[in-house]
């Protein structure tokens, strides 16, 4: 665990290009709020572990992230409370491995559209998404990943807990193209369901057009499991904290990810205070 | 005033009556061991005086310590001193087992436990129970094996003490040794205020604890209930004998439909 990570300094920009690189992506924020209205691709390249927590802006404008190749390392989105609709495109390039994670404990709306592009060789990435939703308010998660080359691999998690009369919604396409043989693509979805007013709907597609693939996906929508609160119950512990401690095991996982001290206790006191 | 006093108890499991009006009374002191073939009820009152929502109670009262169990919530009964060590427990994902301990032990108390003295209760705990320490920084029972589990719900016990403790057999899946650890921290447990009730299908696990008092279940029914001679008897010949000196029938053993999984289709996560 680091103590706090810094701020990173664009090596440069070209016309609508911006670049990061080298050493300045270890531990570092990149603050999308910072960016000039002009930016809209924006290159990480790294030859050492890029460690990096992009604190997502709430701008209308479409911001693809280029990995190039063999950067390999952590990318968290940070969403504020004011992200109500995000659109992103991750492209990884040739032996680029990237471990995405998105915690989402904010007390808000989102519609949320990420797509992930492995376009080269060896290029591999793993999701973690983890999503509360609570009061009325309505989380949209469309999360795709494009396989654009043979060799390319991508597992996807999304776990989502809803309360009161929220909604949430998982949806996304992974799609293996032809010719674009031994690609592997998972796609995990689960939602546990708190309150009878809660609406929840999980459908991962798989779209595959090559028969030299491996791929699976699964999806779970339920109520938090009968057997679990009779056994927690059965020690005294009450209904309403033996949930609340099925969900922090549920979601908390993704805060693992976080290197950052103070971004990783603000998001446990966040889904404390939710809870 | 005796410590649990069930009066006539009728109990449905999906719509099939397993318990069919059982009385029974056990008072402060008394180490019980519950006997009987496989399916005749035994879990099933485990499980019906815990408030396992599996079971319906039809008919009948459960008392104890005078509190109307049946009208209690599962958590306030634990909270009340009873306890039900399963037979098997749980695997709760995310939950770690540390934390689940502190839930369990701060639901009893009105200051939260500091986190120094937790950690010297589990290890303390955990020594006595040959579980390496480590197991308690795990998720909740999740990739325990069978042994574990089962001294998991021992550790439970000693650390919640419960004025009445059910254990559902729980020598089952253990080894000669891991039955000595368990026995031995079962007899550290037996004092006057306290009781037990103890379903195995061993004599082993009974030689060890000397039960004060046997019961034998049969047909949803006690039809036994006294001598500790009784153990030894049924170890050596069965049930068959009990039934013809009774004059029972025993019911062909009840089987249960057993599901290899379903696809794709899931209640709960």
């Amino acid at each position: 665990m680091v103590n706090s990570f810094k701020k990173a300094t664009p090596s440069k920009m070209v016309d609508s290009d911006l670049f990061f690189d080298g050493q300045n992506l270890s531990n570092t924020i990149i603050d999308e709020r910072d960016f000039s209205y002009k930016v809209n691709k924006v290159y990480l390249s790294s030859t050492h572990p890029i460690n990096v927590i992009i604190k997502v802006a709430n701008f209308e404008q479409h911001v693809d992230y280029v990995i190039s190749a063999n950067t390999r390392g952590k990318i968290i989105q940070l969403l504020a409370d004011d992200v109500t609709k995000l659109s992103r495109v991750y492209q990884l390039q040739a032996g680029a491995h990237i471990d995405f994670a998105t915690p989402d404990f904010n007390r808000t709306n989102r519609d949320v559209n990420v797509r992930v592009e492995l376009l080269d060789l060896d290029a591999r990435a793993e999701w973690f998404l983890s999503a509360l939703v609570d009061k009325q308010h309505s989380k949209i998660y469309d999360i795709s990943f494009l396989h654009k080359h043979g060799h390319t691999y991508a597992n996807m998690k999304n776990f989502g807990v809803i309360i009161d009369n929220s909604k949430l919604f998982f949806s996304g396409t992974s799609s293996i193209l032809e010719n674009m043989s031994r690609s592997e693509t998972h796609q995990t979805a689960k939602i546990i369901i708190f309150d009878q007013g809660a609406v929840a709907k999980a459908d991962p597609i798989l779209v595959i057009h090559n028969n030299d693939v491996v791929a699976s996906h699964a999806a779970t929508v339920g109520k938090v499991n009968a057997e679990h609160l009779y056994y927690m119950q059965s020690r005294g512990i009450s209904e309403l904290d033996t949930k609340k401690l099925i969900t922090k095991g549920f979601l908390e996982p993704v805060i693992k990810f976080i290197d950052d001290q103070a971004i990783a206790d603000k998001l446990h006191v966040t889904l404390e205070e939710a809870l | 005033m005796p410590k649990l006093e069930i009066k006539n108890l009728h109990v449905k499991v999906a719509d099939k009556l397993i318990l069919n009006g059982v009385d029974l009374t056990i008072n402060d002191g008394e180490v019980v061991a519950l006997l009987g073939p496989n399916g005749h009820g035994k879990s099933t009152l485990l499980n019906a005086i815990m408030g396992n929502p599996n079971y319906t109670v039809t008919e009948g009262t459960v008392h104890f310590d005078g509190q109307d169990v049946l009208a209690m919530s599962v958590d306030q009964r634990s909270r009340a001193g009873l306890f039900l060590g399963m037979q098997s427990p749980s695997e709760v994902p995310g939950v770690v087992n540390a934390d689940f301990i502190r839930a369990a032990i701060n639901a009893r108390s009105e200051k939260p436990i500091p986190p120094i003295k937790l950690f010297r209760l589990i290890e303390k705990a955990s020594k006595e129970m040959a579980m390496p320490l480590d197991l308690s920084n795990r998720n909740l029972n999740e990739g325990f094996s069978g042994g574990e589990k089962k001294r998991n719900e021992i550790l439970q016990m000693k650390l919640l003490q419960p004025s009445f403790a059910m254990l559902d057999e729980i020598d089952s899946g253990l080894d000669v040794d891991g039955i000595k650890i368990i026995a031995d921290q079962i007899n550290k447990e037996t004092k006057s205020d306290r009781a037990f009730l103890i379903i195995s299908h061993y004599a082993r696990l009974y030689d060890l604890i000397n039960p004060t008092r046997a019961i034998v279940m049969i047909n949803g029914q006690v039809v036994v209930d006294g001598d500790v001679s009784v153990i030894q008897k049924i170890d050596n010949q069965g049930y068959e004998w009990l039934a013809h000196e009774k004059g029972i029938k025993i019911d062909k053993k009840q089987t249960k439909v057993t599901s290899l999984g379903t696809c794709a289709i899931k209640e709960s996560i």
